[in-house]
């Protein structure tokens, strides 16, 4: 694992749901020293010609209290060493109600500078939003969440969604 | 006896009246986003057409999802344009040389191999020039400016016109209802289209003030809009406008001591639009366009596949066309084929 970069946490701090504000929540929620890596295998080393590989962010989620979410990765997508993109795939925890569109819609809130903007790609709806020089795509998959981050000047953002989206956890 | 049961009859009529009022207007509203909402979910074919008089633009296309479409664009039946977006990718070709100028931002811009490329009709590909995953909140995009634009931006349109005028379902036998002012065909009787209409606001007096007191409130597009939007099986089939400013030419002379008697319609409707669009401009809004809008679907939810082409393509740099992403600098202006809103704010 590598050690994530400046770009990945702020990425992944911004999408984690807490369960602050909550006023039911007390005593539930996972600790961030508890949130576990999704399985290692999840994502081919390659992905639209981006070297694919899961960063090490024990450090910066283990302050995280009372969460959503009971297993996360963030892999880092790279050409050469420049950081072209993130990949958070987190996996909702039994407190979670992710089916629910008011709890979606709590959680594409917290994501980004702006307001999402829901886009449909062949079947997947898809939640776009910005952050500082990078853009946020949001999608659900069951018990999963996905949030692929792209900088700003990337390219091929959309090409590299669409193969984001065949990504089964 | 029966004297009472015609009160009671009445007392019902009026009461049952008085309570579907406020409900059925919000219900409306929410039954044609519902409807956009549906529509915009699904594959589908369609034909936008604006006609505007001594000029006419027809943009046919298809929309596979909201980052895969085609669009191809007439003007007076002449076949100027073809593009396709696909993913990040982009294609175009041109069918009318000289019509080149007026789909770029800057023709100064252009690669003189992708104009020559282009000029010869030839497919040009841009493999990451599609327009921009998000549309600046700031840029504005004026109707009329980029056809194939509006075509894709139709929903976005009437959700704007749904903020700005009252919604009815359309009711032939309604009191409201008014044959000779409609302009619209009627749904087939015992057919499965509804069919909802926008109804025009009120024209502001030449007392009234907008923009804070500031100035003089001025008409605008709503004030001569009709607009009809056909609905089947919840999806949208048809959108049409008619910016109606004959109609409303007795209004605009009671309102505003306009002087066009003696002069024929046409004249009329010009003299008034110029006259309300100089206004408009001098308070930064924008202007009336007097036209009528057109826009069909088919194919909804049908199979829908859009593809780039492979044939007689070249590779080139389309990023000084309107509808391209403007990555090297400029900012995005084309949108998605998306006119989904964001999301709700959860509470």
């Amino acid at each position: 694992m590598r050690k994530t970069s400046s770009i990945a946490s702020a990425v992944l701090i911004a999408s984690m749901l807490t369960a602050c504000g909550s006023p039911d929540i007390s005593g539930k929620g996972t600790v961030g020293k508890d949130i576990v890596p999704i399985a290692a295998d999840l994502l081919p080393p390659e992905l639209l010609g981006l070297s694919v590989q899961a960063e090490d962010i024990s450090g910066t989620i283990a302050s995280e209290q009372q969460t959503y979410v009971d297993a996360t990765t963030l892999y880092s997508l790279r050409s050469e060493d420049l950081l072209q993109a993130t990949l958070q795939v987190s996996r909702f925890n039994s407190d979670a109600d992710g089916d629910s569109a008011k709890f979606r819609n709590s959680l594409l809130n917290q994501i980004g500078g702006s307001r999402p903007r829901s886009v449909r790609l062949g079947k997947d709806n898809v939640f776009l939003t910005s952050g500082t020089k990078q853009q946020l795509a949001t999608w659900f998959r069951g018990e999963y969440f996905l949030i692929l981050a792209t900088r700003e000047d990337y390219p091929m953002p959309k090409s590299l969604l669409r193969r984001a989206l065949e990504i089964q956890p | 006896m029966k004297g009472r049961a015609v009160v009671v009859t009445v007392a019902m009529l009026v009461a049952s009246g008085l309570s579907a009022c406020g409900e059925r207007d919000r219900g409306i509203v929410a039954d044609v986003e519902a409807a956009i909402a549906k529509t915009e979910r699904q594959s589908r074919r369609f034909l936008y057409t604006e006609d505007l008089g001594q000029r006419n633009v027809a943009v046919r296309g298809a929309i596979e999802d909201d980052f895969r479409f085609e669009a191809a664009v007439q003007e007076n039946n002449l076949f100027l344009l073809e593009q396709v977006i696909r993913d990040d990718a982009i294609a175009t070709r041109l069918q009318e040389p000289d019509a080149l100028g007026s789909f770029a931002s800057s023709l100064a811009a252009a690669p003189p191999e992708t104009v020559e490329a282009l000029k010869s009709k030839k497919w040009v590909v841009d493999s990451i020039a599609a327009p921009s995953l998000l549309l600046a909140g700031n840029v504005q995009v004026v109707t009329g400016d980029d056809p194939v634009y509006d075509a894709l931006t139709v929903f976005n349109y009437v959700r704007q016109v749904l903020r700005q005028q009252d919604v009815r379902k359309f009711d032939e036998n309604s009191l409201d209802y008014r044959p000779k002012e409609d302009p619209f065909p009627k749904p087939k009787e015992s057919s499965d289209v509804d069919r909802y209409d926008f109804v025009p606001g009120r024209l502001p007096r030449s007392t009234d003030l907008a923009g804070g007191g500031v100035n003089q409130a001025v008409p605008a597009m709503q004030h001569f809009r009709k607009m009809a939007i056909y609905v089947r099986n919840g999806s949208v089939i048809r959108v049409l406008e008619d910016i109606d400013v004959v109609g409303r030419l007795d209004d605009l002379r009671r309102n505003y001591d306009l002087n066009i008697d003696g002069t024929d319609t046409d004249r009329a409707v010009e003299v008034a639009i110029l006259g309300i669009n100089e206004v408009r401009q001098g308070q930064g809004l924008d202007l009336i366009r007097v036209r009528k809008m057109s826009f069909g679907l088919k194919d909804i939810g049908g199979d829908v596949k859009v593809d780039l082409p492979e044939d007689d393509v070249v590779a080139g740099d389309l990023s000084f066309l309107k509808s391209t992403t403007k990555r090297r600098g400029a900012k995005s202006q084309a949108p998605t084929a998306s006119t989904v809103p964001p999301v709700e704010t959860a509470p």
